[in-house]
């Protein structure tokens, strides 16, 4: 992908709206914070309601929203790491962990490690001038990478293909869910949820490894 | 084979089925009891607020492991409940078994059947017995398009699934592509849509709401 100077755009977007929103759901490209909150609420169903101690990567952590969002749930005891490409916002999401100590966030993903799940949320969106095709080999590694830090399982969303043509945007990309649920099924063990009716415009695939 | 071959057939089979076996587990053809229930929950759950609701069961059969008693068993607020089946040796039995539960009728005239809040199907398209499963998947969808009709709130349905091991597929039974009825039901039912194929055993259920 930096062949396109991605990166480089990718950050550039990132920074303009954090600038503009501040430390937001939007300052980090989400609609709304209910928009959201609507998105983790299907991520989390990944999750063991009862269980405590588990530990999760989020992958493309933004702010560490997730992670907020997974205590004012009620989850207590789990262990989180917060990876994101962009430092400015590793370093807010530092700043705003509030006494949880023991979450971390990094920009450097050689700190990845397996744990029991992982979280990508809006991760494979925003594609710029990357090819329909292009981008979706790039999004099959990225789903490869979260397959390979994830013991128990792992959960992302994207946009969706039945979405109204007239509303979509060229520089985002929009995924036939089928496709990565049929290639989710065959790769990973064949235990997956594809969730695509909590209205918006995108659709959750929870894939369980054991 | 017209549909009026397929009924007929239908009829003949679980007729046959709740004769020899009365309302007992062995009359319903599912593999275990255990299943019975965990197609129920996988069902059930489409139920996801605690508003009372009224219930429409289509194949309800033969009264063992009653859709009704699992939903009240488990707190969810059944108004009215509806059970159709082809099969009047079935629904004989039904009848009996369900004779004291409150608001609870039964009918095997698909004429009769009336709209309710949440719709479910639960095993009855897996058995195909003789008809070419073409044949057989115009039927099933025509059977869903006839259910979604009468839905207010959802309809939730499992089929066995075409990703189980080749040998050991049955030839009187439906093995269907997830991806296939996912798709149609975004595109003619119902922008909100779930998948779930990931308990456990070879088949998946669709949520469709409004």
């Amino acid at each position: 992908m930096r062949e396109h100077g991605l990166d480089r755009e990718m950050d550039a977007w990132y920074r303009e709206r954090l600038s503009a929103n501040g430390p937001t759901a939007r300052g980090v490209g989400y609609k709304s914070d209910v928009a959201q909150r609507n998105r983790f609420a299907q991520l989390v169903r990944l999750l063991p309601r009862e269980a405590d101690g588990f530990s999760v990567n989020d992958y493309g952590c933004g702010l560490g929203a997730f992670a907020h969002f997974l205590a004012a749930e009620g989850f207590s005891s789990f262990s989180y790491f917060g990876l994101d490409s962009n430092q400015t916002m590793v370093d807010l999401a530092l700043e705003n962990r509030g006494d949880h100590e023991a979450w971390t966030f990094s920009t450097d993903a050689s700190r990845l490690q397996v744990a029991d799940y992982t979280v990508a949320s809006g991760l494979m969106n925003l594609r710029f001038g990357v090819p329909d095709g292009e981008w979706r080999d790039h999004v099959c590694d990225l789903i490869d990478a979260l397959a390979a830090v994830s013991r128990s399982g792992f959960a992302f969303n994207m946009l969706t293909k039945y979405s109204d043509a007239d509303r979509m945007e060229p520089e985002l990309y929009y995924a036939d869910p089928a496709f990565f649920f049929d290639r989710c099924m065959r790769r990973y063990g064949g235990s997956v949820a594809l969730l695509h009716d909590y209205g918006e415009y995108e659709f959750t695939v929870i894939v369980r490894t054991l | 084979m017209t549909n009026d071959a397929i009924l007929s057939n239908q009829v003949d089979h679980w007729d046959r089925l709740a004769r020899l076996h009365g309302a007992t587990f062995r009359a319903t053809d599912w593999p275990s009891p255990e299943r019975v229930e965990l197609v129920f929950r996988q069902l059930a759950a489409i139920w996801g607020d605690g508003r009372p609701g009224t219930v429409l069961d289509f194949g309800c059969g033969c009264g063992y492991g009653v859709l009704l008693e699992h939903l009240r068993a488990n707190g969810f607020d059944v108004t009215a409940y509806h059970g159709h089946d082809v099969s009047a040796e079935m629904l004989a039995h039904a009848r009996e078994r369900s004779r004291d539960a409150l608001s609870a009728t039964f009918s095997g005239d698909p004429d009769q059947l009336e709209a309710a809040d949440y719709v479910f199907a639960a095993g009855v398209f897996n058995e195909k017995l003789e008809t070419d499963a073409t044949v057989w998947r115009d039927y099933v969808v025509h059977t869903i398009d006839r259910l979604w009709s009468l839905t207010r709130r959802g309809l939730a349905f499992d089929i066995l699934t075409s990703y189980s091991d080749p040998d050991r597929m049955r030839p009187d039974l439906f093995y269907a592509d997830p991806c296939w009825f996912f798709d149609y039901c975004k595109r003619h039912l119902s922008r909100e849509v779930a998948l779930y194929h990931d308990y456990g055993v070879y088949e998946f259920t669709i949520h469709v709401r409004r």
